[in-house]
């Protein structure tokens, strides 16, 4: 029966084989081991990727939060010339930019829909997680901080190009990739609801000093909220939730935040977490998570970089400062420095290549500074702070037609760096003295080009055609109302169909 | 067992029926197929004839009493003629009578008899008779040594001695069969014949020989797929390192290419062109049934046979697992029963560059550099007398050389009555031609067989080889730290030494981040050394029914670290950090588990041959990166005494391939032949939702020359038509493409100071629906074989489209990634006619003659839906952006750029076409399409002369049509950088009037008035790629002499042989088949970045001396 045998033994092989195969079946599912997959299922997953989304925003990538939210917001409006020697941040700077090819406005674009997947992700996946390492207060406080971190890029795209994409889930939950746009007042009521959300889910502290003021939190929530309904015009709102910000010295109802008694210590890398920083971005030297921009912005000797550095004071920003008499903020905001042999060409335009033997360079963030390229600054950048929500509360109640409780305000921002009360009292008046006072206070924050929108459209094209250079000649801008936003981005009219270009471009 | 129902125990009996019912399933089957039927009925029978056939007598039988016959054709095809006298006499009787002595028995069913094959252990076992006999040529009529002689039926055999004779004890009847490498193998009946002798014919229209298909054999003559075979007999006459290069020029529809000269680089290789455009485009290789993606495992030395499977219908039962691409099938070298036999090949050669570029001297550069800063306005600076007579160096002179080759190559073989083994060793070490550079390897194999009893076979099979490599940087330019650009850039002025005499090499004089060559070569040590193994295990069980059952455990190893390190005592940039070292490893592991079920048998003129089987492979891959500076002592390489690290990495990923296949080959008579295959792959590397693919192929032969009609056409020794479709499948390069992935190395310190990890989304999303990209392809061809097979032709025509390519494709913004790896709509089609004509010019004694030619012309088009983006590729290191456009209508490797009109003699600058008519040059509007680098056509041309005691062989081969961006003549004619040029810049435009095509000199990268730059990327360096090369030509001399015979050496063989001795080209460069993009990404973005030559290490022309012993 020798046949059989050998029967059963190639029955028994083929079964063998056949039923190896078919039993491991996961033998086909093999999933990356150097990186998580998007569908986490641990708290510690999801810890991670929460670290990963605030660290995209300051990461040495990583432009936008560091340097390109100055381009926006002084760049572009009169605090800052280009400088350097990039045409399209001359572009910004001279409103000539094109939806193709602009290097900040398309990478900022891209750059804050990566933050917001980021955000998505967490927001997808952390209520499916069943780790019990996951406390539910944990759950909703990780949910919040994406949200709030959702909504805080949301509320920068907004303001810059308009009514955007919303995109509200990974594509891997919803893989509808081609979206219209939707109006600017769906994008913002979508912010204020996750904004909400997160109030209601974050709580006022961490457990360390120190997270309270990097982590998304209650305060900060309702701060970035209370500009949010400014930029709206919700000015009613704006001022309730500027109370819950603000501590009782300014009608508020919080007792965490203070504004600090030296000005220049909000800037000078040595006191993080102070009490007037609502949130803010942390930077470690040497790692991944430095600042690496402000190597472009700070002065070549004080990098020790001899190139021609980039977003320089106007001559109209100095001449403020100085018909202020604002010698404090003038002295932490902007550092002369002389342009000497060493450099073969740093002068940035229109400053004229030897007429001045000294430059004015941003001096208010990445002061320490470590000399080398590939180091970048390990100082924090401040994204909310509290002096920003006193003057808005000043811009609110003036608004709201209490000019008089709003000048207090202005004035206490005031006496902090040894000035004088403003002395006018009409609500025009006040308004225009508000609009100045932030923008001494607040320069190269990346405020002033919303704060001008807020106050007039008209007065901004105004304004801004009227900028003249260091002779005193008109730097011929020609801007008009299309110019207050930006292009959406040539790459992705390309790559979506359902893109609607903005007016004009 | 015995041939008997009736005495089955009865436990068995269920069985049995099954048997039964499944037997007499196929024994209906072919009565109706004979129609055959009982008509009459007697009980007596009456049979007297002499020397009459077994056949005959059983129709006798059956005419006599009625009795149905069921019989297998190819049970008769055995029995001899016999004489039969019966007279009144049983059915029964009759029949033991006639098939007495026969290797049959029988078994009445009723009215009908079945007639089968008795088995082997049941068979009357003949006598065994000792058969003896000579083996020789039958042309020359010169004794054959090593020719392979083995009965029928068995696996093992013997081989002939150094005088052609052989001695094989076989049973009587038996059929001998005799092959031997290049010669047509015979069968021959040893019936009472004890002394045998064999004269072999030569290989030319081998009807017969034995093709290595997938997962089995197939004679030639069956065969109705592309396939062809690789003549391997000129390895052993060359250093051939890899297996790509003993493919070269020889197989048409085979295009290899030598994109770098360094000893031990990859070749590319095509097979009926270009198929994917981010997934693979080589060949999956085969070795000894494993799969193999690329055969570094291997030493050519050792390799049987090479088949390449080209069209569908012979490469799908591969599957997806990059069959598109083609397969090379490779069999190593196995024993044979016999005298050990040792093959010894060795030699020593040397190699040289093939061509210098000419290159400007110290005053002419001078003069060149001081126009180019007057142009662009600069201060005018002058180069002092002192500086440029310090030094006169051509950089090429320093850092080529002549680079020796030796190798030696042992073979053993051998076996007796159960078991044959086949042991190799080889050592190879080739110097580069760029000083430094060198490859060594050490190479061993192990081939076993073992036939365990007469059911269960046994073999293993190993190959092992280590290399040691030494590189050097090319395909960069020079401030990158290519040794090849540099050496054309550095002024000729520059000193070797730095100046302040610290030992330190030097850079070019204008520039401190551009090394002189020797700073690249010396500044750092770049050794990489490598393990690979390849092995498999199988073992065979005979089956009843025809059946075989096989089952194969192959693995494939390579494990390999590299270490580099710049010594601080050489470069500034050494010196600066105190010395630089890095350590890389890698390991990469893949199993294969190969499961067969082989039926093969024969029913008169149908002849079946089916399989059925499984696969799983799996790949692990595991590699590590550390990098550090700063060592105490120059001499201390190990980074655990670096004072500062900046690397340290590993990583990991695997993935795996599950498959399920079946082939049925029919043929009937001979004339028709048929081939269905089904093949079904699951894989990981594909969308969670779209992991099987089916992948089905069929084709046809019909041998017009057996038909009858064709009998009298006597020029016609055969003639087959054959036509195929089939799918095949590729992968994506992609590990993960199916899954959204969180990157690690995204940590934040929520305190500033205290890390923690995170992780963040990847720029690409996953798709869990991305499926294989998929493979149509017909084939139709023809085999002819005329005048005594004097003359062979084989010519086929393929049509082959692509679809479902896989690319990552551009998201929209607001989803937050950036590219999704996806099937595209559209297809590629390779559309190609392809031939090789060999011949026997002349067939003489004692002169021989043999050549063969092939063609193939391909061409290759990418269609697009409408409105779809092209993909710009191709992209040149800082100097213009990208070169290469993919895009619909367009071949892929098409060269994208503006058309040069001209030099204005007026202002020196190039006339760069409006191709769009708009009055003016608009950068990027006014490009176009400017050639491809696939030719129109590629020819080789294979010669072998023997005349009396002299061998030559001579290869030629080239490609017609096809362009290449001469990236490296960009540098070397630009004029806009501090950097020496080619002489070509003496004919520059100087002055208004000059008329040229050599634009000004001008400094800077900046655009003239037109907006275009002069250097920009254009016809200008785009150049024809044509070419024809002197592969290899060797002469040998083979001694015969009964005295060396005496010492048991029964071939000795000196041969001096020439490689790439000339090349006739238009091109300009180094060498036409010179590619650097190939060199960049590891050989995925071949299909897209073909034909660009920009500082790659040049190929290399030489010689070499050799003995091929046989003792």
């Amino acid at each position: 029966m020798k046949t059989l045998k050998k029967y059963f033994i190639a029955l028994a092989a083929i079964a063998v084989t056949g039923g190896i195969y078919s039993c491991k079946k996961s033998f086909l599912n093999q999933v990356p081991k150097n990186s998580l997959i998007a569908n986490f299922s641990t708290a510690s997953d999801a810890e991670g990727a929460l670290n990963g989304a605030y660290s995209l925003m300051a990461n040495s990538g990583a432009h936008y939060y560091d340097w390109d939210y100055i381009i926006d917001g002084d760049v572009r409006a009169d605090n800052c010339y280009s400088g350097g020697s990039a045409p399209d941040i001359d572009g910004v700077d001279q409103f000539t930019s094109v939806p193709t090819d602009n290097q900040p406005i398309t990478e900022d674009y891209v750059e804050l829909y990566q933050e917001i997947n980021a955000a998505n992700i967490l927001i997808d996946n952390v209520p499916n997680i069943k780790d019990p390492a996951l406390t539910d207060t944990r759950k909703a406080q990780i949910i919040g901080e994406a949200k709030f971190l959702r909504a805080y890029h949301y509320s920068h795209l907004v303001r810059n190009y308009g009514g955007v994409v919303l995109q509200l889930h990974t594509i891997t939950v919803d893989p509808d990739v081609n979206k219209a746009r939707s109006t600017a007042a769906d994008v913002y009521a979508q912010v204020e609801k996750d904004l909400l959300d997160a109030e209601a889910a974050l709580p006022a502290t961490f457990g360390t000093t120190a997270e309270s003021h990097s982590r998304a939190t209650k305060g900060a929530a309702e701060a970035v909220l209370a500009k949010v309904y400014a930029q709206e015009g919700k000015y009613q709102q704006c001022l309730d939730y500027c109370n819950k910000v603000l501590p009782a010295t300014f009608g508020g109802t919080n007792a965490l935040y203070a504004l600090l008694p030296n000005y220049d210590w909000c800037f000078d890398g040595q006191h993080r977490f102070n009490s007037e920083s609502i949130f803010e971005l942390e930077h470690t030297e040497g790692t991944v998570t430095h600042g690496y921009a402000q190597g472009l912005i700070l002065s070549p000797q004080v990098t020790d970089q001899y190139f021609t550095k980039f977003v320089v004071p106007t001559h109209d920003l100095v001449k403020a400062f100085k018909a202020a008499g604002d010698n404090i903020r003038y002295k932490s905001s902007i550092f002369w420095e002389y342009n000497g042999p060493k450099s073969a060409n740093p002068t940035p335009s229109p400053y004229p290549y030897g007429a001045n033997d000294t430059i004015p360079y941003v001096w208010k963030a990445g002061r320490t500074w470590p000399g080398s390229w590939s180091g970048g600054s390990s100082d924090p950048i401040t994204l909310v702070r509290l002096a920003d929500i006193v003057l808005l509360k000043a811009e609110a109640l003036n608004v709201l037609g209490q000019t008089a409780a709003a000048i207090p305000l202005v004035n206490a921002i005031r006496a902090r760096v040894s000035l004088a009360p403003i002395t006018v009292t009409s609500q025009a008046d006040v308004a225009l003295a508000i609009l100045n006072e932030r923008r001494l206070e607040l320069a190269f924050e990346g405020e002033r080009w919303y704060d001008l929108l807020r106050y007039s459209t008209q007065y901004t094209i105004t304004l801004m055609n009227s900028q003249v250079d260091g002779s005193g000649k008109n730097l011929n801008y020609n801007m008009d109302a299309h110019r207050l936003i930006y292009p959406i981005p040539q790459a992705d009219m390309d790559n979506n169909p359902k893109l609607v270009q903005n007016p004009g471009y | 067992m015995k041939f008997n129902f009736m005495v089955v125990p009865v436990k068995r009996r269920h069985l049995f029926k099954y048997l039964l019912a499944m037997k007499l399933t196929a024994v209906i089957m072919f009565t109706f197929l004979l129609n055959v039927s009982a008509k009459t009925f007697s009980q007596t029978i009456n049979i007297h004839q002499s020397n009459v056939s077994v056949e005959k007598i059983l129709k006798l039988i059956k005419k006599q009493s009625g009795y149905n016959y069921l019989y297998e054709v190819t049970a008769t095809a055995r029995t001899s003629k016999i004489d039969i006298d019966v007279t009144n006499s049983s059915v029964e009787n009759a029949l033991d009578k006639c098939f007495k002595d026969q290797p049959l028995t029988y078994k009445i069913f009723q009215k009908t008899v079945v007639v089968k094959a008795r088995d082997n252990e049941e068979m009357q076992q003949p006598a065994d008779i000792t058969v003896k006999g000579k083996i020789t040529d039958k042309a020359s009529g010169e004794p054959l040594a090593g020719a392979s002689v083995r009965v029928k039926g068995n696996s093992s055999g013997v081989a002939t001695d150094a005088s052609g004779n052989y001695s094989i004890t076989a049973p009587d009847n038996a059929i001998l069969e005799v092959s031997y490498v290049g010669y047509l193998s015979v069968e021959v009946p040893v019936s009472k014949n004890q002394n045998v002798n064999i004269a072999l014919e030569t290989k030319g229209g081998n009807l017969n020989e034995v093709v290595v298909i997938g997962y089995g054999s197939q004679k030639k003559k069956d065969i109705t797929s592309a396939i062809s075979v690789v003549d391997m007999s000129d390895v052993k006459e060359r250093p051939v390192l890899s297996v790509a290069e003993s493919i070269a020029g020889k197989v048409p529809g085979t295009q290899v290419l030598q994109p770098s000269g360094k000893p031990g680089a990859d070749l590319t290789v095509f097979v009926r062109g270009v198929a994917s455009l981010s997934g693979n485009t080589q060949p999956l290789y085969v070795i000894d049934g494993v799969v193999a993606y690329d055969t570094r495992s291997i030493d050519p030395n050792n390799i049987e046979s090479i088949s390449i499977l080209k069209d569908a219908a012979a490469a799908g039962i591969y599957g997806a697992a990059g069959s598109t691409n083609g397969v090379v099938l490779i069999t190593t070298k196995k024993g044979s029963k016999g005298k050990t036999r040792v093959d010894l090949n060795m030699y020593a050669g040397d190699q040289q560059i093939t061509k210098k570029l000419p290159l400007l001297n110290s005053r002419q550069l001078a003069d060149l550099l001081t126009q180019e800063e007057v142009n662009a306005g600069n201060t005018v600076f002058s180069i002092p007398d002192s500086t440029i007579s310090a030094n006169d160096n051509n950089w090429q002179d320093l850092i080529y050389r002549k680079a020796p080759t030796t190798g030696i190559n042992a073979n053993f073989s051998g076996g007796g009555d159960k078991g044959t083994y086949n042991f190799s060793v080889g050592y190879v070490d080739q110097d580069g031609i760029v000083i430094t550079s060198n490859y060594k390897r050490y190479s061993t194999g192990l081939n076993l067989e073992q036939q365990m009893n007469n059911w269960l076979s046994a073999g293993a099979h190993i190959n092992y080889n280590r290399t040691n490599y030494a590189d050097i940087y090319d395909n960069q330019r020079a401030n990158y730290g290519g040794v090849v650009l540099s050496a054309l850039t550095t002024p000729p002025f520059s000193s070797i030494y730095n100046p302040n005499g610290d030992g330190t090499y030097g850079y070019n004089s204008f520039s401190q981040g551009w090394p002189n060559p020797l700073a690249d070569i010396y500044g750092q040590n770049n050794q990489t050394v490598a393990n690979n193994i390849l092995g498999e295990g199988h073992l065979q069980i005979k089956l009843p029914f025809h059946l075989s059952y096989r089952s194969q455990f192959g693995i494939t190893l390579e494990n390999a670290y590299n270490t580099v390190f710049q010594d601080p005592r050489l470069t500034d940039g050494a010196k600066s950090l105190g010395g630089i070292a890095s350590y890389n490893t890698s390991e990469n592991f893949r199993y294969i588990w190969d499961n067969t079920l082989t039926y093969d048998q024969h029913f008169g003129k149908h002849a079946i041959n089916a399989i059925i089987g499984t696969s799983a492979s799996k790949q692990q891959d595991q590699s590590s990166a550390q990098s550090g500076y700063g060592f105490p002592s120059p001499d201390i390489h190990e980074l655990s005494a670096a004072s500062n690290y900046t690397t340290n990495q590993t990583f990991q990923d695997e993935w795996t391939l599950e498959s399920y296949f079946a082939r049925v080959n029919y043929s009937y008579d001979d004339k028709y032949l048929l081939t269905a295959t089904v093949r079904r792959d699951g894989s990981s590397k594909l969308g969670i939702s779209n992991q099987w693919g089916n992948f089905p192929a069929f084709s046809a032969g019909w041998r017009v020359s057996s038909e009858d009609f064709m009998k009298s056409v006597t020029a016609i020794n055969d003639l087959k038509l054959r036509v195929g479709w089939g799918a095949t499948g590729n992968l994506p390069a992609d590990l993960y493409p199916s899954y959204s992935q969180l990157s690690t190395g995204n940590n934040y310190a929520y305190d500033g100071t205290t890390i923690v990890s995170g992780t963040a989304p990847s720029s690409q999303a996953g798709n869990p629906h991305l499926r294989w990209e998929e493979t149509k392809q017909f084939n139709t061809g023809v085999d002819i074989s005329l005048f005594n097979s004097l003359l062979n032709v084989t010519a086929d025509y393929y049509i082959k489209r692509t679809r479902g390519l896989i690319l990552p494709v551009q998201q929209p913004i607001s989803t937050g990634v950036s590219t999704v790896e996806e099937n595209l709509p559209g297809y590629i089609q390779n559309k190609g006619f392809e031939f090789v004509i060999s011949a026997n010019i002349i067939r003489k004694t004692n002169i021989s003659w043999t050549a063969s030619y092939n063609m193939s012309f391909n061409r290759n088009i990418a269609e697009f839906p409408a409105g779809t983006s092209p993909i710009y590729t191709g992209y040149i290191q800082d100097i213009g952006g990208n070169a290469g456009i993919v895009k619909t209508g367009l071949p892929l490797g098409s060269f994208y750029g503006y058309v040069d009109d001209g030099v204005n003699p007026q202002t020196g600058n190039i006339n760069f076409r409006d191709i769009n008519h708009d009055g003016k040059i608009t950068p990027d509007a006014d490009r176009t399409y400017l050639g491809s680098a696939l030719p129109k056509f590629t020819f080789g041309f294979n010669n072998q002369f023997s005349i009396y005691n002299f061998d030559v062989d001579v290869l030629l081969d080239g490609v017609y049509g096809n362009k290449i961006f001469d990236a490296t003549r960009m540098e070397m004619e630009a004029m806009t950088e501090l950097v020496n040029q080619t002489t070509a810049v003496l004919n520059r435009w100087q002055k208004p009037g000059d008329i040229t095509n050599v634009p000004k000199a001008v400094y800077g990268n900046s655009a003239p008035a037109n907006a275009v730059p002069n250097y920009s990327i254009s016809s200008r360096w785009v150049e024809s790629g044509s070419y024809l090369k002197a592969r290899q030509i060797t002469l040998a001399y083979n001694f015969k002499s009964k005295w060396l015979e005496n010492l048991g050496i029964t071939k000795l063989r000196p041969y001096f042989s020439l490689q790439n001795l000339f090349t006739i080209t238009g091109y300009k460069g180094y060498s036409p088949e010179l590619n650097a993009t190939s060199n960049y990404g590891g050989g995925s973005n071949v299909a897209t970045q073909m034909g660009f030559d920009h500082g790659t290490y040049p190929e290399a022309k030489g010689f070499t001396f050799g003995i091929n012993a046989t003792l």
